[in-house]
């Protein structure tokens, strides 16, 4: 059942793959690419597909998150061994929810997985299937004593880490089950993407607050918060009531109205509205 | 065609930043809902068009009413799934926090990864801004989403600040004296009844007392209630204030409703129906100190008949003199009772109904318990400090909650209710705990309990400005059945500043190694401004 499901999902994953990438390793029979590519080509028909040697690569240096699959070491008889460097390359080269095929020999396959989990790959799955044509140019010893595994770039880019799964999970090389019978290729855990992942050296900079345009002259004044409790409202307090005792004259005769209507030097700044003429003591609010 | 209108709000500013976009939505004739982010509870729920604003709060974290949504838009398993969403995104927030607009940043790379389309740039709103988070918001967005919404739905959007819309509720007066049946049949007074909000317990105060010496700046205040609510230590008390009764006295002659102060109303509308006196209005339920946004002066507008004073409020209102009006209002922390005083003509056409629209609802504030229920039982202990400073204004600027507890006297009540914050995980490993100023709150209390058992050990860096004057602590931690290494930093006592991080070096060989022979854990609670960085720089000194 389980296999039967895979099988399904791989044509799906091929159909509907834009870009895929082929590495070859030094051991691969030349004679053996073109026809891959041809039989790859009739499973993926919209797919471009590339071809690269596995120590080329690293030099390449393609685009970030420009393939959709990933074979490894499929079209040579011996399996291409991996290593992290080489795994975080596809892991960059992939976009995001992209897979990443090849074949690993059954006694290094933990080990396998912990570099795979490492560098980001997520849904590691053995494929129990000896007749895919992916595997075809492989010497039977090899296909004996291996599987092909599919794994998947998690559905966002660079800065995503993974929690290390636990040493003894990954060493029993469990096959893990789907959940119900979802479209996305994904655990369906309750897990939470890292959020600091988000971010990125730009979005850790504060703004430059004398860079605001506030549209006037106003100059960047120190503003106490809210819930001043540090003593900087108390300073600002006697800087305010130092200015304030200086003006003693009005020069807009509108005294009387409320602070809305006075002029900066005004002498009843600060105080409520009174009638015209009149004084009213300031109401004071308990000072307990 | 409708626009969702999603907010993710702590102290009510992002919810008022909603509330004022759905206002010109309204105006310009288009269809909106307005709702926290947690109302979302599958993606599906997400519409076509939505406006996210989300604020930041504490250490870089979301706001409560987003927390389910953060947890579902975060998870792991999501791809692709958002590519028939348009959105645009408001961060609020603080730069003088190392964690500025966190959320709005995180949340915005998000919905660009699940493959939103968004409407327009985002704006990452600032405190710090010489107008304010409404002035960033204005400058730099407001009427660019609106014309990029209206090409997007292929219609001019104008929305109209002087347009006056309905009322959020309609008011039905009842007259007080006689019994009133409500639908249900039943026969019932409503005079006088005390009600206690769902969730909240009626709780005593047995005293207050200042901890801080009175030729100090600060004034700090141990206060102690009675009750059988259960809570350990690390929990919060959750408390309703009221407003200061001069206000409520100054708004209610603004308002000429003297001789209406006992009487009692319904407001109701489509989802929701309030009863209550017009004295419990504006003193229990409506924020009328609160310092009004922009959109409190738009809504003026709406009743502005007097010429001077309209003329006044449009001038306010125009793009370029955001200056102005922050310089007069903000900047100061102007409350709305007080704007209202200025503008006494348009104060007096306000129609009562109106008064929902013009204040928020009170939000309860939240002190950690300093006390522990092992060693006062039947009390919670609180260690507040009094927020109260001068601006331009004559009259102080007083911070709503503490200095409605600086007002207490024994025998009142008040409203309150537990809720968990701190972890604090009672087992033998030591405790290392840094706690600059009220921030000790919580340690106090624990630190007394686990001296229960004098295996425990504990490690307490407290900082505050002077020994004589405000070490708030040392009365009840420093006796000999406590088991505590007490080191405190007394910002001021000398000529150089020092403070816990400056003692956390001093002290460093102790701390390491109680944390690498001990296995001790390290607890910090204060301010989350610069305080965690400096203390991780100190404890990485440190370990290095």
């Amino acid at each position: 059942f389980f296999t039967k499901i895979i099988l399904e999902i791989m044509d799906e994953i091929f159909a509907r793959a834009k870009s895929i990438l082929v590495i070859w390793a030094d051991d691969t029979d030349p004679e053996n690419l073109p026809a891959f590519q041809e039989i790859l080509q009739t499973k993926a028909k919209q797919a471009h597909i590339a071809f690269e040697n596995v120590q080329m690569l690293l030099d390449s240096r393609r685009a970030t998150s420009s393939f959709d699959v990933i074979l490894l070491g499929l079209v040579s008889k011996r399996d291409t061994p991996t290593n992290v460097d080489l795994l975080n390359e596809f892991f960059r080269l992939l976009r995001p929810n992209g897979y990443f095929i090849t074949h690993i020999e059954h006694a290094k396959q933990s080990q396998a997985i912990d570099h795979f989990k490492m560098c980001g790959f997520t849904s590691c799955n053995p494929l129990d299937s000896n007749s895919s044509f992916l595997i075809e140019n492989k010497d039977d010893d090899v296909k004996k004593l291996g599987s092909l595994w599919l794994c998947q770039k998690p559905s966002f880019d660079i800065g995503y880490s993974v929690p290390l799964r636990n040493r003894a999970d990954s060493k029993t090389g469990q096959v893990l089950p789907t959940a119900e019978t979802k479209k996305t290729w994904t655990m369906d855990d309750d897990d939470l993407i890292d959020t600091d992942g988000l971010l990125d050296e730009n979005d850790r900079k504060k703004p430059d607050v004398k860079s605001y345009d506030c549209g006037t002259s106003s100059t960047g004044v120190r503003k106490a918060c809210k819930n001043c409790t540090c003593g900087l409202a108390q300073e600002l307090e006697q800087e305010e009531h130092a200015a304030a005792k200086q003006s003693v004259k009005s020069s807009c005769g509108s005294c009387y109205l409320g602070d809305a209507f006075r002029c900066a030097g005004c002498p009843a700044r600060g105080l409520p509205p009174f009638k015209p003429g009149e004084r009213v003591a300031l109401p004071t609010m308990s000072d307990v | 065609m409708l626009l969702n209108i999603l907010f993710g709000s702590q102290t009510g500013t992002a919810e008022d930043v909603s509330e004022r976009f759905a206002c010109m939505a309204r105006s310009a004739g288009v269809q909106c809902r307005v709702q926290p982010l947690d109302s979302i509870t599958s993606i599906d729920d997400l519409g076509t068009y939505n406006l996210f604003i989300v604020s930041t709060t504490g250490d870089g974290e979301e706001p409560e009413n987003m927390r389910q949504f953060w947890r579902l838009i975060m998870r792991r398993s999501l791809s692709v799934v958002l590519s028939h969403v348009h959105y645009a995104l408001i961060g609020l927030g603080d730069s003088t926090y190392p964690k500025f607009n966190f959320v709005g940043k995180k949340l915005s790379k998000r919905l660009e990864q699940l493959g939103a389309q968004a409407i327009c740039e985002k704006v990452l709103a600032d405190e710090q801004h010489p107008h304010g988070t409404d002035g960033c918001i204005d400058q730099t967005f407001t009427s660019i989403f609106w014309k990029a919404l209206g090409d997007l739905i292929g219609q001019e959007l104008q929305p109209r600040i002087d347009q006056r819309l309905p009322s959020k509720y309609q008011i039905q007066w009842i007259d007080s004296d006689e019994p009133h049946i409500p639908s249900n049949g039943t026969m019932q007074t409503l005079k006088n009844i005390p009600k206690i909000p769902p969730g909240y317990s009626s709780v005593p105060l047995i005293s207050n007392t200042r901890v801080t010496s009175e030729d100090h700046w600060q004034d700090v205040r141990l206060l102690e209630f009675e009750t059988d609510l259960s809570y350990k230590c690390g929990d919060v008390a959750v408390i309703l204030p009221q407003c200061p009764i001069a206000s409520v006295h100054l708004l209610v002659s603004i308002f000429h409703l003297e001789d209406k102060l006992d009487h009692r109303f319904i407001a109701s509308n489509e989802t929701s129906s309030l009863s209550m006196t017009v004295l419990e209005l504006f003193r229990d339920y409506l924020h009328i100190t609160r310092v009004p946004s922009r959109s409190f002066f738009e809504k003026l507008v709406w009743f502005a008949d007097d010429e001077l004073e309209r003329e006044r409020l449009l001038e306010f209102l125009q793009a370029g003199n955001m200056d102005d009006l922050y310089t007069y209002c903000h900047r100061p922390r102007r409350t709305s009772v007080e704007v209202l005083q200025d503008f006494p003509q348009t104060a007096s056409r306000i129609p009562f109904e109106y008064v929902f629209d013009l204040f928020p609802h009170i939000r309860p504030r939240s002190f950690s318990i300093a006390s522990s229920p092992k060693i006062h039982p039947n009390r919670i202990q609180l260690l507040v400090a009094i927020v109260r400073y001068k601006t331009i204004i004559a009259l102080y600027r007083e911070g709503l909650c503490s200095n409605y507890l600086c007002r207490l006297q024994s025998g009142e009540r008040i409203f309150m209710r537990i809720a968990t914050s701190f972890n604090l995980i009672d087992d033998d490993r030591p405790a290392i705990m840094i706690g600059p100023g009220t921030g000790v709150a919580p340690f106090r209390g624990w630190i007394l309990e686990r001296s229960l058992n004098q295996d425990k050990l504990n490690m307490l860096f407290f900082g505050c400005r002077y020994r004589k004057k405000d070490a708030y602590v040392e009365n009840d931690l420093l006796k000999d059945s406590i088991n505590l290494i007490y080191i405190p930093a007394y910002s001021r006592d000398q000529d150089e500043k020092i403070y816990v991080q400056h003692k956390i070096i001093e002290y460093g060989h102790l701390v390491w190694e109680w944390i690498s022979h001990k296995h001790a854990r390290v607890y910090l609670a204060g301010s989350a401004k610069q305080v965690p960085e400096q203390i991780s720089d100190a404890l990485k000194t440190v370990f290095i």
